[in-house]
């Protein structure tokens, strides 16, 4: 019984690897490496795609620091008293509620 | 207890540093900004690849640029003026009702001049199907108007909100800075794609 299993594992295994292509090409636009002057797009678009992702974490988590850093958050706090209900200062939140019903 | 409670959330102990809403937008916004570069990326890569009389569009057709330098005048004139709208909003001017309605009126007026522009060049037999070149403009430019439509339905909520008073400054924020990115990525999309 275990022979037939491994024999057949065999036989299927070396049958796939007869009808494999002989490259597989992970995107649509792959087959034209080296058949046409797109060499520069394809290092340029790496590029891009690899360093765009990076900058933009870099330049979110460099702002959030720079909020946190500045003493008061004075703009961005200024700013959502405004929508809050006033200049009074920053309403009470979750824990206020949970006190009051204490 | 409940005082320690409450002195736990005074000013200084915690605070927000930046509303919810517009952190969650700016994240957002990052992933499209990917998206778009996926798309940027697959036309560039594509046009370079293709010979050069192969990249056109059917029947002698050429992409509207001059109209399209006028539509991008008006989605500029709108990121102009929802900027206007922000600071008037803050300095709680009732000016910025109007202000708001305008960015948003130019936004729309982009949006329409551009789906005249896609229906003269339907007419003219460019399709999804009919090249390259064509395929990736409906695409890349179409998933851009998707964007400004959604973009346009959120300034308007904020309209209606700001007209009810009801306008909170994180929601504003959030609104803005989504239809900035669709101004702002235009640009990108209009240099790559039509020249």
């Amino acid at each position: 019984m275990r022979e037939s299993i491994s024999r057949r594992v065999v036989s299927i295994t070396a049958s796939l690897l007869t009808g494999a292509p002989g490259s597989a090409l992970a995107c649509p636009v792959c087959a034209l490496v080296g058949t046409s002057n797109n060499t520069w797009a394809y290092q340029a678009m790496s590029a891009m795609l690899t360093l765009l992702p990076l900058a933009m974490v870099g330049a979110i988590v460099w702002w959030l620091t720079r909020l946190a850093a500045r003493g008061g958050t004075a703009s961005v706090e200024a700013d959502l008293q405004v929508g809050l209900g006033g200049p009074e200062g920053p309403p009470l939140r979750i824990n206020e509620r949970r006190a009051s019903a204490e | 207890m409940a005082n320690a409670d409450i002195a736990l959330v005074r000013p200084g102990a915690r605070r927000e540093v930046v509303p919810s809403g517009l952190l969650g937008m700016v994240i957002f916004v990052g992933t499209e900004v990917m998206f778009f570069a996926g798309l940027i990326s697959a036309f560039t890569i594509s046009k370079a690849g293709a010979p050069r009389d192969a990249w056109n569009l059917p029947a002698g057709q050429v992409l509207p640029l001059a109209s399209t330098a006028v539509n991008t005048v008006a989605l500029f004139a709108s990121g102009a003026l929802l900027w206007v709208a922000g600071r008037q909003y803050r300095a709680r001017s009732s000016a910025a009702t109007q202000t708001l309605a305008a960015a948003i009126f130019f936004g729309t007026l982009f949006v329409m001049l551009q789906g005249r522009e896609w229906v003269g060049l339907i007419g003219h037999g460019v399709t999804l199907r009919s090249s390259a070149l064509g395929a990736f403009f409906y695409v890349i430019v179409g998933t851009h108007a998707v964007h400004a439509v959604a973009a346009l339905a959120g300034l308007g909520v904020a309209w209606w909100r700001l007209r009810a008073g009801r306008l909170s400054y994180g929601f504003f924020l959030g609104v803005q800075t989504f239809w900035y990115f669709v101004v702002l990525i235009w640009p990108v999309i209009y240099a790559r794609v039509y020249f």
